[in-house]
Parts: structure tokens; sequence; C-alpha cells
């Protein structure tokens, strides 16, 4: 039986997860293009953001807004420390990208482990992040909590102010330089190592914020990064590797998730714990039928 | 007239990994001249070229950029002396557009004199003013090659290393493309030709050399290579100023 | 409380086995057909859950075990069943197993269209995101393998001899001998015209290619051996733990899979033969460890995740060839 009221706030559900998937997919687009790598331990970046804010919040009372920021640093950190440590060795060394990659789920399983030791030691093996919403309003029978307002009015502006980075800066033209181009970008006299940790920061923040965001909408587990890996990647490479497609990827495939996984429960009684299938077949479907996805990198400027 | 060397190059060896390209090498290059390099596939241009702005390794011999070592150092630090490279193929930043690649070619201009320096770039090359805000994608192949070499040459380079611009254009465009390079002499800056397309290069080349199989073959001044018999029959034949001896039918 | 000497070593060489057959079928993907498969696991828990539910439905149809194949009843019905009727639970075992390779190279076939399809990295994607998937998919299912409570009661075909020394000795000596033939025969194999073509695949494509063979078809075969290798390996490992649980595939036996080859040096299967033992001692003492000290279980689980990590990262900087070079191919009538 489909109902208006929970169609409405499926819709809702829908955007909202999307905006978190566009912010996780347009920092993994950041990574693959600035850095050529594919990072599997994407995910545990926002798994950690996830837990700074969620221990801050509930075990030391911190001003939610605060929680963030130290969200988004210690990602950034973590991203910058792994990429110093393990990625940019190899590839000094001229490793191929199998090894790479392989060394990128290492790492992944180092840190989700990590989170699993500090979350079990600390009895907080499943946790969300005390912050506190109300209910805005109430619209046609739905009650939309204040986190629609925080979340993807975040997500957006993120968005934007990545943009206008890319667009207008010159450190952001230097990264789609060296995105484009890495040689030619050394050859240009551009400093390739400087650029390449700003890269690191900038995705570590974002993906720590994404991670943020989902404590505040959702109770966390030290896989929740991994679990997301599904969906940054879905966005990502339907969106073509662009920051515009990614962003835009990301909001469809919140909304199709949702809103699929709850029609087919309304119609065919498909269990909605099945949503993720529903991203997977879209990504599946775009690598086979058009892998350059949604916008060809070569026609868009980001 | 006795032109100041700018670049002098000694017993150069350079390679890859422990494959050795290049053996023993030495050339150089004076103020306000162009240099050609000559030579069939594989030879080992685009090696040297790229070995002297630091992408290859060196393996033996020094080169001097006005007397000092450019061997060991980085590619960042030999830019920064001076030396400008333009890559035969990917030599332009795509999903840029024309403006940004200028913009990109002068990253180590103080941010004061940026625009002036585009400015100028857009007398010398009007149809990229044009285009400006085009992605540099969207540029046909002559277009792009001269917007190569606009990046390039943005920095004031002392030494413009241009390697095979005219690879793949069309006669007329390649032609064109020469008398630019040719335009750039009077700017004062040096430049170092590789090219394929030997005829049309001597035709503004002050001096070069031939390189066969990682050696230098033959050396001189471009009239003197043009005279040259093995050079003209190794590369000018059907492009030089005489007639083919007609084949047997095939 | 001390320890069993028998049990330790017992299991560390069904360990052994267990995972010397999941790297040999990794080495053969990637070693030797250059297709790199970071959804391992994929193919190990289909062996698993094929074994798992056919173990069931045949015993409850054989033993005449009533009522639902996921209940604790009839799990321990069908331990009882294999203590007492060797020649059934032999066979039964014989059955599962065929039917999981039979399974695991089915998907292995299905696999075969998108790896042909997609370039290296696409298909790195893939295959991984079909293992997380999967594991959420079967998790969510109960009526496969048991959804998120899993299957018990998969009883060991050698549980008839009562002794626990005896069942882990002569297990482990099956085990062992199931991957030390599928050794030999894999070495045979690889300096076989077809494993050299194999190899020529991994080197150069575009060389493989002009030599006339169809490097596609082939990379499809490559694919479906290996995985009924994989689901081999998962079924010898249920039938070693007794159940099987989809939220034990995790992304770490694929990891475990890897720095294998990686240990032992990638396309080299006298590599796998330390990487195997290697892993074996490492989760052997961990299930040690568990015994004796008063840390739970799962603590210790993650910290060995941890060691393997960490130690796939330093061979991958500093040892990327592997601790064993790899062994020339011997190719008949050339002098070197």
């Amino acid at each position: 039986m489909i109902q208006i009221g929970d169609l409405v706030s499926t819709l809702m559900n829908g955007f909202l997860v999307g905006s978190m998937y566009a912010l996780l997919g347009v920092s993994l687009t950041l990574s693959i293009n600035g850095a050529k790598m594919y990072n599997w331990a994407h995910g545990e970046l926002a798994t950690v953001g996830a837990y700074v804010i969620a221990v801050l919040t509930t075990f030391h009372g911190v001003n939610p807004l605060a929680a963030v920021l130290f969200a988004m640093l210690a990602s950034a950190g973590l991203a910058l420390v792994v990429d110093e440590s393990t990625y940019k060795p190899l590839v000094k060394r001229g490793a191929n990208a199998i090894q790479i990659m392989l060394a990128s789920i290492a790492v992944s399983i180092f840190v989700r482990y990590a989170v699993f030791i500090y979350a079990a030691a600390a009895f907080i093996l499943t946790l969300k992040a005390n912050v506190v919403t109300s209910t805005l309003t109430t619209f046609l029978g739905v009650q939309i909590s204040s986190l629609y307002l925080w979340i993807i009015p975040s997500s957006l502006l993120t968005v934007f102010v990545l943009r206008t980075l890319l667009a207008r800066t010159m450190v952001g033209k230097q990264i789609r330089a060296m995105s484009d181009n890495p040689e030619l970008a050394r050859v240009s006299g551009i400093d390739v190592t400087m650029l390449r940790r700003y890269v690191w920061l900038i995705v570590g923040a974002i993906a720590g914020l994404a991670g943020a965001f989902w404590a505040m909408y959702s109770f966390i587990t030290p896989e929740i990064g991994f679990n997301l890996l599904v969906d940054a990647f879905a966005a990502a490479i339907v969106g073509g590797l662009t920051i515009d497609g990614t962003v835009i990827a990301g909001f469809i495939i919140g909304l199709a998730e949702n809103i699929g996984a709850y029609l087919l429960n309304q119609t065919l009684g498909v269990p909605t714990q099945y949503k993720v299938l529903i991203t997977f077949s879209i990504l599946i479907a775009v690598l086979i039928i058009r892998p350059s996805g949604l916008t060809s990198r070569r026609s868009r400027e980001l | 007239m006795v032109r100041k060397p700018i670049l002098e190059a000694t017993g150069v060896s350079c390679g890859y990994g422990k494959m050795h390209i290049v053996n023993d090498v030495s050339f150089s290059l004076h103020e306000s001249e162009i240099a050609l390099i000559m030579g069939p596939n594989g030879s080992g241009k685009s090696t040297l070229v790229k070995a002297i702005v630091g992408l290859i390794d060196i393996f033996d011999g020094h080169i001097l950029l006005a007397g000092n070592e450019l061997v060991g150092r980085s590619t960042a630090k030999i830019i920064k002396m001076g030396i400008s490279f333009v890559p035969q193929t990917n030599n332009i930043f795509p999903s840029l557009s024309v403006h940004e690649n200028l913009e990109i070619g002068s990253t180590l201009i103080e941010h004061e004199l940026r625009q002036g320096s585009i400015d100028e770039i857009y007398g010398l090359f009007p149809e990229l003013k044009a285009k400006r805000g085009d992605s540099a994608n969207s540029l046909s192949g002559g277009e792009r090659q001269i917007l190569a070499i606009a990046r390039g040459l943005i920095g004031k380079p002392r030494i413009l290393i241009l390697d095979e611009p005219t690879a793949g254009l069309a006669p007329k465009i390649a032609k064109n493309v020469m008398a630019r390079i040719r335009g750039i002499r009077e700017k004062g800056v040096s430049v170092v030709l590789v090219e394929q397309n030997a005829r049309a290069a001597l035709n503004i080349a002050d001096t070069g050399f031939v390189l066969v199989a990682g050696s230098k073959l033959a050396e001189g001044t471009s009239e003197e290579l043009i005279k040259n018999e093995d050079v003209v029959q190794l590369f000018l034949g059907r492009l030089g100023g005489r007639e083919p001896t007609p084949k047997p039918s095939q | 409380m001390a320890v069993d000497l028998v049990i330790f070593l017992g299991t560390m060489a069904i360990y052994y086995g267990v995972y010397l057959i999941l790297a040999l079928s990794l080495n053969l993907e990637y070693g030797f057909a250059g297709q790199p498969d970071f959804g391992k696991v994929f193919f190990f828990s289909i062996g698993a859950y094929a074994s798992g539910m056919v173990v069931a439905e045949l015993l409850s149809y054989v033993g005449s075990i009533p009522g639902d194949i996921f209940s604790p009843a009839a799990a321990t019905l069908r331990g009882e069943y294999a203590m007492s009727n060797p020649v059934g639970m032999g066979l039964v075992f014989v059955v599962a197993i065929v039917v999981s390779m039979v399974v695991g190279g089915i998907f292995g076939y299905l696999a075969s269209y998108p790896a042909i399809r997609l370039r290296a990295d696409y298909l790195a994607i893939t295959l991984l995101l079909t293992a997380v998937i999967s594991m959420n998919f079967v998790l969510s299912t109960p009526s496969i393998a048991g959804g998120a409570n899993g299957l018990g009661g998969i009883p060991n075909p050698f549980s008839w001899l009562g002794n626990g020394h005896l069942i882990v000795i002569s297990y482990a000596v099956l085990v062992l001998g199931i991957g030390f033939f599928l050794f030999w025969l894999l070495e045979r194999a690889v300096n076989s015209p077809y494993g050299r073509l194999l190899k020529s695949i991994r080197d150069d494509e575009a060389v493989a290619k002009s030599f006339g063979k169809i490097t596609p078809r082939r990379k499809a075969q490559v694919l479906v051996i290996a995985s009924a290798i994989a689901a081999l390996s998962g079924a010898l490992y249920t039938f070693f733990i007794n159940y099987e649980y989809a939220g034990s595939f995790t992304f770490v036996w694929t990891a475990n899979a890897w720095i294998m080859i990686v240990l032992g040096g990638v396309g080299n299967n006298r590599g796998a033969l330390l990487g195997a033992f290697i892993l074996a001692f490492l989760d052997s003492t961990t299930s040690l460890a568990v015994a004796l000290v008063n840390v739970p279980s799962f603590e210790i689980s993650y910290g060995r995740n941890l060691v393997v990590a960490v130690v796939l990262i330093l061979m991958l900087v500093f040892r990327p060839k592997g601790i064993i070079p790899e062994k020339p191919l011997r190719i008949p009538f050339q002098e070197d």
C-alpha cells in the first residue's frame, strides 16, 4: 500500500542520504583524480569522522559544531598521514596500480580494526552522535527534523565551496591541472608534492564531514565507512569522476535507493535491507553500458 | 657575431633504469639560437631533451646552463633556473580553459606580473586570445600545439625545449607553427627543437645535429647540414629541394 | 590449562591446507592470468554456503531429520547422524564438496562477463563490491545459509571416529592431501604450454593477442577454475569449523589470500606454500592465545587483523617481489 505520507518521508530521507553520499563521493572523486589511485581506505576516513563526533558529543559534551570541526580535522590528518607513510613511498618506488590498491586495502583493514579495538574496549560498539534535534515543521503529515536543515544545506555549501576553490583559486586550478596531467604540471613548475598534501587534506576533511553527518543521522559501527563505500564508488563512477557529476549521482543514488526500496517493498514485498542492491545494480549497469558515467571528464571542466 | 653559449652538454648518457638510450652526446646551444636535433624514431631525441629537464636519469656527463650544473637537480629546480619544456604529446591541460592553461604556465611568475605576461602571450598568439574561455580540449590540433608552446613560453624562459611540435599536423598548419617558433627567437629565447620534419625545421634553425641510435652522427650549421650528403639521404629525400630518384616499379 | 599439542598442530595443519588452496586459487587468477581479484572472499563464501546447505538438506532427507534445517535441534541431530553413519556422512561430504566447486565455478563463469568487458581497475571495484554486497545480502536473507544466524551443525566427515585427536588428524591429512595434490597439479599446468600462455597473458596482453589466442575466453576459463578452487577452500573450511555464518566472510579473507601470494611472490606457487604457513601459524597461535589469555576472542581477532594489515603494507613497501623469488619457467629444448 503506497501511502503519500510514507512516500514523502522516503523522498526526504533519500535527499538527506543523497547529500551525504554526494559528500563522500565527491571526496572520493577528488582523491581518484588528484592522487591517481583508488583508495579503499576512503570509507575509514568517514568512520573516523563519525566516531570523533559521536564520542565527543556523547561523552564529553562538546558542542556539535565544534565536534564536526574536530571530526573533519581528524580525518584530514589521517588522510595525510596515510598518504605520507604508505601511498607516496609506494608511488615513488614505482609500484603498480594493483600494489597500491592492495596497500589501501591493508590500510583499510588496519584503521577499521583499530577502531574496532577502541570501540570494543570502550564498550561503544554501536553509537550515535548526541546531537539535539527538534522537529521543525510538519509537511503532508510528515515530521521534518532540524537534521535536514543542518545536513542538506551544509553538504551543498561544502560542494559549492569546493567547486569555487577548484574553479577560481590558483591552488584549485593547479589541482585540476595535476589531475589532468601530472607530469606536465611538474614541468610547469607546480610543486606537486605540496599540492598532493593539500588534496589529501581536503579529501579527508570532506569525507570526515560525511561521516560526522552520518553519525548524527544514524547509529554507527566501525564498519560504517566501509559499508558506505558502495554508495561512494557508485556516486563517483556514475558521476563520471567529475565533481558536478558525482554530486548529482550521489543524490540520484540516495533517492533511487530509498524510493526504490520503499516501492519494491510495498508492491512486491521485497525487504528494505536489499536497498543497497539497487545501488550496486546501477553501478554495474553504468560500468557495462556507459563506463564514462553521467558526464565524461573530457567535456567537463570540473 | 659570436654568440655566448647558454647551454652546454658534454658526454651525456641517459636512459631508463639500466637501459642506456643516449650515449656520450655533446652539444651546445647559444643565445638567441635555434638548435635542431634530428633523427629517426627511437634514436633518443625525446629521451635526451627530457633528461635536460630532469625527467630522465642521467648516468654520465654534464649539462651546464650558463655555467650552472643541471645534472642531479630536480625538475622543479631546473624549471626555476629558466628552462621550459613542451612535450610531444599530452602537452596541454585538456579540461582547463585556454586562459587557465596559460595561468598554470605562469605559476612561477610573481602574482602581480602574471596578467601582464599572459597579455604579452595573447599579443603573440591572437588566436589564443580569441578562444581564451574555451576548454583546451575543444581546440584543433594546430591550435593545441600553439597553446602548448605558449604555455611553455609564458614564464619567459631562457631556453625553450620543443619536442616535435609539428608532429601529426597538416603541412600548412605545421608551417604556421614553424613560423611562430622563428618568432620566438626574435624575443630572445633560445630554442632546442626536436623535429622529424627535418626540412622545414632546417629552414628556421641556426645549427643542429643528427642523433642516430643514441649517438651523434653529424652536426653543423643548418646550411652545412642541408648540404651534408648523409643527412640528405637519411632525412631530406623527398622533402628536400631535389627531385626524388624514380624508384623501380613496386 | 595445558595445551593439547595434537589439537594445536592438527588445527594449524588444517588452516594451512585451507589457506594454501585459497592462495593457489588467487595465484592462478592473478599471478598467471593477470586478473586482480579483490573479491576473493565472495567465491570462498560460495563454497561455504553451498556445502552448508547441501549437508543440511541432504541430511534432513537421508537422516530423516525433521523440522527447520536452521534450528539448533536439527544441528544437533545432524551431528549425531554423522557420528553413527560414516559411509552416509562420507558420501554427503563428497557430494557437498563437488556441489560447492560446481557452484563456485558457475559464479566464476557469471563473473567472467563483467571481467572481460571491464578494464582492470573497474573489475577490481566490481569484484570487491560484489563481495561486500553479497555478505550483506546473505545476512538479510534467512533462507540462504541461515541469514543473520548462520547455519550450524555441519559435521566433520570424520566425526564417527569419536576421538577428538583422531578426527583432527584425519581431517588434516585429508585437507593437506587435497592441498598438495592441487599444488602439484597447478605446478605441472604452469609448465605446460597452456601455463606458458597464461604467463604471457600476464606479462603482455598485446603479445598474447598477436599469437592468435583468444584472450577473453582463456581469461573466463581461468576465472571458472580459480573460483571453483576458492569454493573448495571455503567448503573444506566449513567442515572444519562446523558452521557457516555470512558475517564472517569479510574483506579480511580477501586480504588473507593476497598477503599469502605477496609474501611468496606473485605467480609463484612455491611462495604460496610459505605464505599459507605464515598465516596458518598466526591463526592457530591466535586461537591458542584466546584459550590461554583472558581477553575476549574478538579483541584478539581484531589484533590479528591489524598484524596482517601491517605485514602486508611492509611487504609491499620493502619486498614487493616476495620473500621467495620466482623460479624461472622450465622450457624444454631451450638453452639459457
